[in-house]
């Protein structure tokens, strides 16, 4: 009895190596923080962009680049990333993913297939961004080196971040929301575009590091429009941001509209919060969007006299012409494209859900030809820190000198 | 019987058994069939669950105390009594192995995925064997221990992903997938109310027959109630199509948390409430499958065949379920029929002749 005592304690110190099960040392795996997806024929091409750790966190670090990538070519996507062990020397690790990137030739053929392994793997979380290369292959765009964030991959995710919080025409979008708007009826899907100013060679040396101003750089703009899964174009700048009040994305910008006297005065918008409404009126479906928006004024670079009441209403309903302009633009872009991205099918499944079920199977053919009412209400709140304009002064002194 | 459970204990217990197993999967069965209106899916479970469990609770009501099995013997005589106690054991085996190989599943899938499945269910069987012959008194007062953490951990889920919800994923409310809807209550109540059939057998260790009867009632409400909520967060945050696909979706709404890109990646809070709440539910199943063998067989204490049925059901769990899309088919299907059978159409009969023989007994 003894013995199978201190046999059975024995035995059961086995319990304590249960942590080591499947144990993968950080020096035996590879962090890819970026993924890049392009058709190569009939297979696809993956590439991935890979932390090189004694370059981002080591003592001393020498002038070796701080990321590599690597591509291997495989029927579908899971084989590809498998057989990317051919060139990497160690075992890629995809927990870490920030960015996936698809090249603009593949996103218009189609990205439908590749969906699936990302969100069925398990060692992918879904938390990344998704982007277009505009004009551009997605390995070419991952292999740049950016200056500020050592990793490319955090540089293109918090660009898109902040530039959605704080100029708007951009559109952070997840794996969830692209798959719910890629295979559900009634909206389409967007993803933002990133691109390229600069030769993709230099930016591939770790010299385009070293300048202040780097020879390649990755911008971010545009939004591009699909239908079903496949891109079919783009909003530009001025669409995209009319897409972003329309679909109710628009936390902080800024606008401007024309003085009389050929000046402009801006404004940051603080709020706008935009109501989207479907109706069916004598069988005809419509929209009504309600867009309202409050801003400060920001900049006056013209001659206005901002304490009479009449001036502010002046450029508050300038502004309310201008935003249904641009909203107004953005939609007919998209009907051009017979891509609902706005949701408008959604819209008016949810006001009459009856007439949706009859029209949803021609949605493609109504919508391009779809009555939208927009609607645009600005209030300005606060002048900054100074009331009336400089330049106001400044007009008056050089008037005076001539 | 010397253990005893008091009227807390048993609502815990009735909490755990309904949530266990059922509240990873509810959200994307509900969401399959009812589409936006999967919440409503479950507020008509809910409401069906109230009436299963009124329908328990008269039969603890007649049983007045009294043990479960040994009353179906003296209502239906030695062989019918025997064939009825045989049904209901083989419905709470095929419950008892299938939960533990959904826990088992769940852990290598998302948690430990080099592990092997067998490893998980193993050690799984056997610490469910070691609780059980500690009694029931040691299982009620464990849920009742847990409890707390596994409700915070629900909550915080809750709270944390809710400012992420839209709630116009779930609108138009209730105007298209009507029937689908209605129909979705039959795989979630199977799933859900149904097994707590099981209950009835510990119902004579509960120290107050009228407690255990309330307990019943507001334990059963209260987990209608949190999967009614964890549905419907799933629905606003992940979409509709969201909560469809995946196959565990609470755990995807758990891995949305994200507080101040700070607070991130604590999905396991969501396999907490699981690991909590199946645990406590395998040790109840199995605790009354030990028991309902033994009283089958006369023998006088259940722990005697304790070790070799945790064995079977672990063989069980390993080898009765060829892969996970089997599993949906099982819960989807022929489940249903065997809960109805065991849960519905069993107990009926019971308070049926519970009534009839009211002189006799």
């Amino acid at each position: 009895m003894k013995r199978f005592r201190v046999w059975l304690l024995c035995s059961s110190l086995c319990l304590l190596l249960t942590g080591c099960w499947s144990a993968q040392e950080l020096t035996d795996i590879t962090l890819a923080k970026a993924l890049a997806i392009d058709k190569d024929g009939e297979d696809y091409k993956v590439t991935i962009q890979v932390l090189n750790p004694g370059e981002i966190a080591g003592d001393q670090l020498s002038t070796r680049a701080t990321i590599s990538t690597y591509s291997a070519s495989g029927r579908s996507i899971f084989e590809a990333i498998r057989k990317l062990t051919k060139s990497s020397p160690r075992k890629v690790h995809l927990s870490h993913l920030q960015l996936v990137v698809y090249g603009e030739e593949t996103a218009k053929e189609g990205i439908g297939k590749t969906l699936d392994f990302l969100i069925r793997d398990h060692e992918v979380r879904t938390d990344f961004t998704i982007a277009i290369a505009k004009g551009l292959s997605g390995d070419a765009l991952i292999s740049i080196l950016t200056p500020l964030e050592k990793i490319p991959a955090d540089k293109v995710r918090s660009s898109v971040e902040s530039s959605e919080d704080f100029w708007a025409p951009t559109k952070e979008v997840k794996l969830d929301e692209l798959i719910e708007s890629i295979s559900s009826n009634g909206k389409e899907a967007i993803l933002t575009g990133v691109y390229l100013v600069g030769s993709p060679d230099e930016g591939t040396k770790m010299e385009n590091t070293e300048y202040s101003d780097s020879p390649a750089q990755i911008y971010l703009d545009d939004i591009g429009v699909f239908r079903g899964d496949k891109l079919q174009g783009w909003l530009n700048e001025k669409e995209s941001k009319g897409f972003n009040y329309i679909t109710d994305n628009v936390t902080n910008t800024i606008g401007w509209v024309d003085c009389n006297d050929g000046g402009t005065i801006s404004v940051e918008v603080f709020q706008s919060n935009t109501n989207m409404q479907g109706s069916v009126v004598n069988g005809e479906p419509s929209i009504k969007i309600d867009i309202k928006i409050k801003a400060n004024i920001g900049d006056v670079e013209c001659s206005l006299d901002l304490s009479k009441p009449k001036t502010i209403q002046d450029v508050q309903k300038k502004l309310e012409q201008k935003t249904i302009n641009i909203a107004e633009a953005s939609i007919s872009a998209a009907q051009e494209y017979r891509s609902d991205i706005f949701g408008f099918g959604n819209a008016i499944r949810r006001s009459n859900p009856k007439k949706w079920e009859q029209i949803k199977d021609n949605w493609n053919t109504i919508y391009p030809d779809l009555n939208v009412d927009v609607q645009a209400q600005v209030e300005i709140k606060k002048s900054g820190m100074i009331t009336q304009p400089i330049y106001e002064k400044i007009e008056r002194k050089t008037e005076k000198e001539e | 019987m010397t253990e005893k459970l008091d009227g807390k204990q048993f609502t815990v217990l009735v909490i755990m058994n309904t949530l266990g197993a059922s509240i990873i999967f509810i959200p994307s069965i509900a969401t399959n069939y009812g589409k936006e209106n999967g919440w409503i899916t479950l507020i008509f479970s809910t409401i069906l669950g109230v009436f299963i469990i009124l329908l328990y609770n008269q039969i603890i009501k007649k049983l007045n105390g009294k043990e479960f099995f040994s009353t179906i013997d003296i209502l239906f005589g030695k062989w019918l009594g025997a064939i009825i106690i045989m049904l209901l054991t083989c419905y709470i085996f095929i419950n008892t192995f299938a939960n533990l190989w959904a826990i088992s599943d769940f852990i290598s899938l998302q948690i430990l995925m080099g592990t092997p499945f067998e490893v998980i269910s193993l050690i799984i069987a056997l610490t469910v064997l070691i609780a059980i012959r500690y009694g029931i008194e040691v299982i009620g007062r464990t849920a009742q221990l847990f409890f707390p953490f596994t409700m915070l951990c629900a909550l915080l889920l809750t709270l944390l992903v809710i400012k992420d919800a839209d709630f116009s994923n779930i609108t138009p409310i209730f105007q298209l997938n009507k029937s689908a809807t209605i129909v979705g209550t039959l795989p979630i109540v199977s799933v859900t109310f149904l097994e707590l059939v099981i209950l009835l057998a510990i119902t004579d260790n509960v120290n107050n027959i009228q407690s255990a009867r309330k307990g019943f009632l507001v334990g059963g409400f209260t987990s209608g109630l949190i999967l009614l909520v964890i549905t419907l967060a799933c629905i606003t945050v992940l979409g509709v199509q969201g909560t469809a696909n995946y196959a565990y979706p609470i755990y995807a709404l758990g891995q949305r948390i994200s507080i101040f890109d700070f607070v991130e990646r604590v999905e396991i809070i969501v396999a907490f409430i699981w690991f909590f709440t199946i645990f406590i539910k395998l040790c109840v199943s199995f605790y009354v499958f030990t028991n309902g063998i033994s009283h089958l067989l006369k023998l006088k204490n259940y722990k005697t065949l304790s070790v070799p049925l945790a064995l079977f059901i672990f063989l069980a769990s390993i080898l009765s379920v060829p892969n996970t899309f089997a599993s949906f088919a099982f819960i989807n299907g022929a489940y249903i029929v065997l809960s109805v059978t065991a849960g519905l159409i069993l107990p009926l009969i019971i308070l049926g002749v519970l009534l009839i023989k009211k002189r006799v007994f």
